[in-house]
């Protein structure tokens, strides 16, 4: 590269270089290490440790003159030239075999990576001998939490070397890393993580430190991927064949709801839930029904089922055999198959309103991005020892509020699954999923864990017929203290970062508290001069 | 007669201003269930009425032939029939049944959606002689008549989705169309099919899909033009089982009570009978004419509303 000094880094074992190094000894054998835009040439040092050779090439003629100086081959090469792979392939004529070629801080200082991928593979093919040569690039990671944070803050700093050096101008997070490389095999990875960069300036900003604030944007950073902290991608790669690069095409247009139907396959009233899903008005769904049994015999009865449903329905439903796990096992499957834009959890014993998927879709179009949530109504069943096997024995109960809200939720669950769907998009985003840890209380889990980032809208149009077994169903079927464990269990874990409120959440706590006051009073534990606080 | 063994059916749906996609869905539904129960149980040629008392045609010509494309798996005997008149949900029903001359007979609502196995479940359970109606459950707001847990015998089979013998219902005299445009109509048919010595039958694993708006509250609410055709069919039930005492009892309760809509159909009761337009009353069925409270035969339980 052209500024000698910018860029004449002192090698280090926990340096780009280093890391570099280690993954060529690691992935070649031993031979001749290529280097790309090589400035003056650190990287030999790393590799010659480890017994390699080393060539690098550079545009700065002094960069050149500096390896030469310090005993390494260098030569001249510019990479945006038209016969850039021809000047490689010339300059290493003699010599050993090229095992490794390294592009490191190279890429995102190129402006057409297109054009830059092709020089690289173009490269790699020349300069193959029995087998390909391993490449291996270091390149910034700029969805680093820093970035995110400065720019919440309306900050976008470029400094003179690090994250936003003023040079980069093709810039990279994970995701771009693994297109640009799609056809590649990834060899090893040694990425440089740190956590506190040169982008924490000016001191004092509240979204770093250990303020509440960091804290909050690191919970949804970390959710939403594991690159929070890394600084550098230092990634090898080898040219993959045919069979390992193949790439499962993205197929047909992404439905609006993707319905998740756990069932073990012995409940009749399977088919009422799904008749009323057959039944709904608007098709825009897909269902995911999760069989959760290890029978093939009752997967396959479970099929049969479908398939004597409309073809316009059954080729909507997609099975899935989950044979083991526990409860969440099979919901997570679902959510790992889901193509729809937004997910609800409809159960094998409940059953929905014509219009259950027609309003979740208006919801979402007046509210893009919250959970959407409708009225629900309970219903009290017992258990019969019959074809159905069991009876309805009560009307429609009022038991949920009619609206869904944070400060509600978190004292316990008032959303039976049927009544609410979240978006795909923010369950991808936050990798959220039910907690197979957990014995019961998943649900509640996975519902906050959303709710407190995405927001709701609720209408309280009921759509959905939440079935309460007298016997208590699956609730009986755990003990009374593996509710009461996993239930702080939940409220343990969420505690361990903040909780986002949605506006109008403090008044609600404020009224809270003014009732406990006001019953404290009541009950004679507060006499009525005991201000809950104290003017100026 | 039916060329394929078992018994030939005819299905009877009776349209008001229902719309295409409704019909098309409930079309595909029911062929499907044709063929589940041609898989399990003898059933022979099935022939499709439709009967429109809309004010215009509810369904195109091309909604119709989507129609007949939907059943072809199933049958090709489909036809469409544009009443041009109101007759109501039991007189279009009977207009209906005397378009076919099959064995069984399927009232199906036009806003239902039956599940792939209740055909066949309904027809199980009429393979039993003595059986003269065969009643779906209805999902998701599930009657709450009680029913004989072990014979699944009821009081009394609700109109939405039920299946029944061609010879009881010619038997019995078909559906009175008083009962207009809807309501009671079912509980009528099925009083005098019980006084007749037939069993109705609740069958719970026959599951139709069949919905009403449901408040928050947990209410199932009623429109006042289905409140009102309710508070008439119930003066023509008290009328026609011979319950003077009861229909007194709601007409002075209405004189004194606030509610409009009760108020204007027990004007419409007391003009037609005074004009002579009331149902003839039915002779020996006081033991089936069961008026248990505000309900129809006991109940299990309530729904509000």
């Amino acid at each position: 590269m052209n500024d000698r000094l910018r860029y004449d880094f002192e090698f280090s074992w926990g340096s780009t270089y280093a890391r570099a190094a280690r993954l060529i000894a690691s992935t070649c054998r031993l031979g001749r290490v290529l280097d790309l835009g090589a400035g003056v040439g650190s990287l030999g040092a790393a590799v010659e440790t480890f017994g390699f050779s080393y060539i690098g090439g550079d545009l700065d003629p002094a960069n050149v003159h500096a390896m030469r100086e310090r005993g390494r081959s260098g030569f001249s090469l510019d990479l945006l030239a038209r016969d850039a792979v021809d000047q490689v392939v010339a300059a290493i004529e003699d010599g050993p075999p090229i095992v490794a070629i390294a592009a490191l801080d190279v890429i995102e200082h190129l402006p057409d990576l297109d054009r830059t991928m092709r020089v690289l593979s173009d490269v790699v093919d020349r300069l193959a001998t029995a087998e390909p040569p391993v490449l291996v690039v270091s390149i910034p990671n700029v969805a680093h939490y820093d970035l995110a944070a400065k720019l919440l803050l309306g900050r976008w700093d470029v400094t003179e070397v690090g994250l936003l050096d003023s040079t980069h101008i093709t810039l990279f997070d994970d995701r771009r890393l693994e297109t640009t490389f799609d056809g590649w095999e990834e060899l090893g990875r040694s990425d440089v993580v740190i956590p506190d960069t040169e982008q924490q300036e000016p001191p004092g900003l509240p979204v770093f430190g250990s303020t509440t604030l960091s804290d909050h944007l690191w919970s949804i950073r970390n959710r939403a991927g594991e690159h929070g902290s890394t600084y550098q991608f230092v990634r090898a790669y080898r040219r993959a064949t045919a069979e390992s690069s193949a790439v499962l095409a993205a197929s047909g247009v992404r439905p609006f709801l993707s319905v998740l139907t756990r069932t073990r396959g012995d409940r009749a009233s399977l088919v009422e839930t799904l008749t009323t899903l057959a039944a709904q008005r608007d098709d825009d769904f897909e269902v995911r029904l999760l069989v959760h049994h290890l029978d093939p015999a009752v997967v396959a009865e479970v099929e049969a089922l479908v398939d004597s449903f409309t073809s316009s329905f059954a080729e909507r439903v997609h099975l899935h055999h989950v044979g083991r796990g526990g409860r969440s096992a099979p919901l997570n499957v679902g959510l790992q198959t889901a193509r729809g834009q937004y997910v609800a959890v409809l159960d094998d014993d409940d059953v929905v309103t014509s219009d259950w998927v027609a309003t979740f879709k208006r919801l979402a179009a007046e509210s893009p991005g919250r959970i959407v949530r409708a009225g629900v109504v309970g219903q009290w069943v017992e258990r019969r020892d019959d074809e159905v096997g069991f009876e309805t024995v009560s009307g429609f109960e009022a038991m949920y509020p009619p609206t869904l809200d944070v400060v509600d939720t978190i004292r316990s669950n008032r959303s039976p699954p049927s009544s609410y769907a979240v978006p795909l998009g923010a369950i991808r985003a936050l990798d959220l999923r039910y907690d197979d840890s957990l014995r019961v209380c998943e649900d509640w889990k996975f519902e906050l864990e959303a709710l407190r980032v995405c927001g709701a809208v609720s209408e309280s149009t009921v759509t959905s017929v939440y079935r309460r077994w007298v016997d208590g169903g699956s609730a009986a079927e755990e003990a009374r203290q593996t509710w009461i464990d996993d239930h702080e269990r939940v409220i343990d874990d969420l505690d361990a970062e903040p909780t986002l409120l949605p506006p109008g959440s403090l008044r609600r706590i404020h009224r809270l508290y003014e009732r406990i006051e006001s019953l404290e009073r009541e009950l004679g534990r507060r006499g009525p001069d005991d201000l809950p606080h104290r003017e100026g | 007669m039916s060329a394929a063994p078992g018994p030939s059916l005819a299905i009877q749906v009776v349209l008001f201003d229902n719309a295409a996609d409704e019909q098309l869905r409930l079309a595909q539904a029911v062929a499907a269930c044709i063929g589940r129960a041609r898989d399990v149980a003898a059933l022979g040629d099935v022939s499709v009425r439709y009967g429109d008392c809309s004010p215009q045609q509810c369904l195109s010509p091309d909604d119709i032939e989507a129609l007949g494309d939907a059943f072809r798996a199933a049958t090709s005997d489909v036809t469409h029939e544009f009443f041009d008149a109101n007759l109501g949900s039991a007189g279009g029903s009977n207009r209906l049944a005397s378009r076919s001359d099959s064995d069984l007979i399927w009232v199906l609502n036009p806003d239902t959606y039956p599940a792939p196995t209740a055909l066949a479940h309904l027809l199980q359970v009429l393979h039993d002689d003595h059986v003269g109606i065969a009643e779906a459950r209805q999902v998701p707001i599930e009657h709450p008549k009680a029913y004989d847990p072990i014979t699944g015998d009821t009081s009394w089979a609700c109109g939405f989705s039920l299946l029944l013998w061609r010879a009881v219902f010619e038997e019995v005299g078909g559906f009175d169309d008083h009962f207009f445009p809807l309501y009671g109509d079912d509980v009528d048919l099925s009083w005098r099919v019980r006084a007749a010595g037939y069993a109705v039958r609740y069958v719970p694993s026959a599951v139709v899909v069949h919905d009403k708006p449901i408040a928050t509250e947990g209410v199932v609410r009623w429109t006042s033009g289905a409140a009102r055709s309710s508070h008439l069919a119930r003066l023509w039930l008290y009328r026609k089982y011979g319950r003077r005492d009861l229909e007194d009892a709601f007409l002075a309760a209405v004189d004194n009570g606030a509610d409009p809509v009760a108020a204007d159909a027990a004007t419409e009761f007391k003009q037609r009978v005074l004009a002579g337009d009331s149902p003839d009353p039915v002779a020996g069925a006081a033991g089936v004419a069961d008026f248990v409270g505000r309900h129809y035969g006991p109940h299990r339980f309530e729904y509000q509303g």
